[in-house]
């Protein structure tokens, strides 16, 4: 039925449409007033020219990155100025890659699993992202190998890139607790890791194996209200290693950039993420706060009850749904972006690379819920992008109407989460005891 | 009789012709010979002539140097801290009346937050001089102090200079482009321009527009903060192409920002202090509610799995 689309050819197109852009955009770049290329990727253009002449990149204004990047940028100066966006853009198609490779780890039948790399591989957001030279499909894609690593029980591997990924991008910290957890309730040694298979919409799961198996969810909640029992049963070998060496690896970036650059790569590079508060106008819903209150300083109080919030959401979706790695990771960084104190464009990024790898467990039909869904957030943003060129472009003062349509946004991501939890098939990544793999393949009829 | 008439008469249109021409002649020769009539009235100093050498490419970038502070009007002050010598004293003396700027005239182009300020104005040369602009290569140079609620974006405008729109461009202070006005400090732009002089035209029209972006100003109950712009400065700097000298010359020609006319307004939105309380309260209430909503979906969807379960 489908025989004549394959990964390959799925890979091809995506390439050649990727490359198009990439050159459509130095077209426009030099014929139009209006740029194609992102701001941010001259920001990187520019580190990396001074980091090749020996200085620090932290005196272009506005770079607030891993001097890696502008080190993995230096070709822009010797090959070609698009060198970046070729990275970006392969980094986007491994992205594709690495989804497939999860899927049929986790054995989805092939219809299914080539819907669910369409859904990245031709998002108009994301196939933009790269190609307007925008780095965030490098982290995507470290984070998709970190989690193929896990699944594949190679633990020390999976804890260099996690270092090296919380160094480039902090949000990824958000995972530390359920990688933790998943690598503990494996019960088992490194290498021995038993998959359970998936059984996408099935509906039916193998009686047997699920007696078996430790019930997850009143086990995490007992680990919750029982720390010495938490600490006990979930260090093991292999989560500590995991902390060790990502830790190790964090700390040896971080000393080696401070030695190079000194403070500015602190500042810049590291507590700008943590201590952003921008009163410019953003999907976040504090955004009208913060500038109200710009003239002033945050009280402990008010810091500590924006965080609340977010706590308690990450807290209760980790300790619920970690054993499925993927569906967990999915939700923590919708939340995370929803309740964050700035949440612009590029961060939708980090969630649309995890979003193929829950599809599959999803019984949310397209007609007419994932539908819904998807017109929700859609219409959320656009009417959120209404008032935001009023007030930016035509001068008028909205900041009510503004305020009042990021809440609706958040409205909307609250709305989404809700019915993704609702329909989706809680499978476990591992199974905790050591039974065979199961070999029913239900295949899923569409 | 009627002859004597005719001969009175057509004798009076004569002088009366005669001293129409004369006072035209009169009022002619008085606009040409002081071009710069309305700047005239309103010149508040004697012609100003600042000697750095050239590798000092921007004025205000040689003051904000050595003072770190930007540069205000008092040109005057700077010229006797740079000091001058006989040349330059000369130089001040025979640069009298040889150019000038004339009609001024600002606008805003644009709506919201990124708009462009347009200046216009004229650069008359006295035909008697020719010979001394001939011997120096000259720009027209506009010193712009921008009020703090404003900013210019520094890449931005060197994009501009390699388009050629401007022949170089510097932005001496703030130039965060991300803090709001209250947190903000002021910034200068100097724009430098080619100039015409060349070609045997005694006044060229000179055109500068300056991409700005406006930056969140402080609180006000009136919903919208009035940000007014100043005179420009404008100067010119002129290098000697004949002498070996590596000097250049910034000559400023009287041209005083004591005048208010072409007051120029941008009102840019701000927030309203008055919704302070209601915008918190219901920005944390929101939060939690939706926190508590997802919690919820959680505990009751395990506690329906552990039902299934058990």
């Amino acid at each position: 039925m489908c025989g004549s689309i394959n990964f390959g050819r799925m890979m091809v197109i995506s390439a050649f449409l990727r490359l198009g852009l990439i050159a459509y955009g130095e077209w426009q770049d030099a014929h139009m007033e209006v740029r194609y290329t992102d701001i941010d990727y001259f920001v990187f253009s520019d580190a990396a020219a001074l980091v090749a002449t020996g200085k620090s990149p932290f005196e272009r204004s506005t770079y607030r990155y891993s001097p890696l990047l502008a080190f993995l940028l230096i070709p822009n100066l010797i090959l070609h100025q698009s060198w970046g966006k070729l990275l970006f853009s392969s980094a986007d198609l491994l992205v594709g890659l690495f989804v497939d490779i999860i899927l049929k780890l986790r054995s989805v039948p092939e219809t299914l699993r080539l819907l669910s790399v369409a859904v990245w591989l031709f998002n108009p957001f994301t196939f933009t992202i790269g190609t307007r030279g925008n780095c965030e499909p490098i982290v995507c894609a470290m984070i998709l190998w970190i989690i193929i690593c896990i699944m594949n029980g190679k633990v020390i591997q999976a804890a260099f890139w996690y270092g090296l990924v919380v160094h480039f991008r902090i949000y990824p910290i958000i995972y530390a607790l359920p990688f933790v957890l998943v690598l503990n309730n494996q019960h088992a040694r490194p290498r021995e890791c038993i998959l359970k298979k998936g059984s996408p919409r099935s509906g039916v799961t193998d009686p047997s194996s699920r007696a078996r198996v430790v019930k997850p969810s009143t086990t995490s909640w007992k680990q919750l209200f029982c720390p010495w029992d938490l600490l006990r049963s979930n260090i093991t070998i292999n989560s500590f290693l995991f902390g060790l060496i990502s830790g190790s690896i964090f700390f040896f970036c971080t000393a080696l950039f401070f030695k190079l650059y000194g403070w500015e790569f602190l500042n810049e590079g590291l507590l700008y993420h943590l201590t952003r508060t921008d009163p410019r106008h953003n999907f976040s819903i504090y955004f009208y706060h913060i500038y109200l209150h710009h003239q002033h300083k945050f009280s402990l109080v008010e810091k500590l009850i924006s965080f609340l919030p977010q706590l308690m959401v990450q807290l209760a979706l980790i300790f619920r749904f970690a054993a499925d790695l993927p569906f967990c990771l999915f939700l923590q960084t919708v939340a995370f972006v929803a309740f964050n104190k700035v949440i612009t464009a590029q961060y939708f990024v980090w969630f649309f690379c995890l979003l193929p790898l829950i599809l599959p467990w999803s019984s949310m039909k397209l007609k007419w819920k994932g539908l819904i869904c998807i017109s929700l957030w859609m219409g959320s943003q656009l009417h959120w992008l209404l008032w935001g060129y009023i007030l930016e472009f035509k001068g008028q003062n909205v900041f009510i109407q503004l305020w009042l349509a990021s809440l609706l946004f958040l409205a909307a991501n609250t709305v989404i989460l809700l019915m993704v939890i609702h329909h989706h098939k809680f499978s476990r990544v591992f199974s905790p005891s050591l039974s065979a793999p199961d070999s029913t393949d239900t295949k899923k009829l569409d | 009789m009627l002859l004597n008439a005719a001969n009175f008469s057509s004798s009076i249109l004569f002088w009366r012709s005669k001293v129409f021409l004369f006072l035209l002649w009169g009022i002619v020769s008085l606009k040409v010979d002081s071009f710069v009539l309305q700047n005239d009235v309103k010149r508040s100093h004697p012609n100003i002539v600042i000697e750095l050498p050239c590798s000092q490419k921007y004025l205000t970038g040689y003051f904000y140097e050595k003072h770190g502070q930007i540069l205000e009007s008092d040109f005057h002050g700077l010229a006797q801290e740079v000091g001058s010598d006989e040349l330059s004293r000369s130089l001040v003396h025979s640069l009298k009346d040889v150019f000038g700027f004339s009609e001024l005239n600002r606008h805003l182009i644009g709506e919201g937050s990124h708009r462009s300020l347009v200046t216009n104005f004229k650069l008359n040369i006295k035909p008697n001089d020719m010979s001394w602009l001939n011997n120096h290569y000259c720009q027209v140079v506009v010193i712009e102090r921008l009020p703090i609620g404003v900013f210019a974006d520094p890449f931005e405008l060197q994009h501009l200079v390699e388009h050629q729109v401007f022949l170089d461009v510097a932005v001496i202070g703030d130039t965060n482009l991300e803090l709001p006005s209250a947190l903000s400090n002021k910034s200068v732009v100097e724009v430098h321009m080619n100039t015409t002089h060349n070609v045997l035209s005694r006044q060229s029209e000179i055109t500068v527009e300056l991409p700005l972006h406006a930056r969140y100003p402080p609180l006000d109950v009136a919903g919208y903060s009035k940000i007014e712009f100043n005179q420009p400065d404008l100067l010119m700097r002129c290098k000697s192409q004949v002498t070996q000298r590596d000097f250049c010359s910034w000559i400023l020609t009287g041209w005083s920002d004591d005048t208010h006319k072409n007051g120029i307004f941008w009102l840019v939105p701000c927030g309203n202090m008055e919704h302070t309380t209601l915008v918190s309260s219901i920005t944390f209430i929101s939060a939690l509610v939706s926190a508590l909503l997802i919690v919820l979906s959680v505990i009751c969807r395990s506690t329906n799995e552990d039902m299934k379960n058990s």
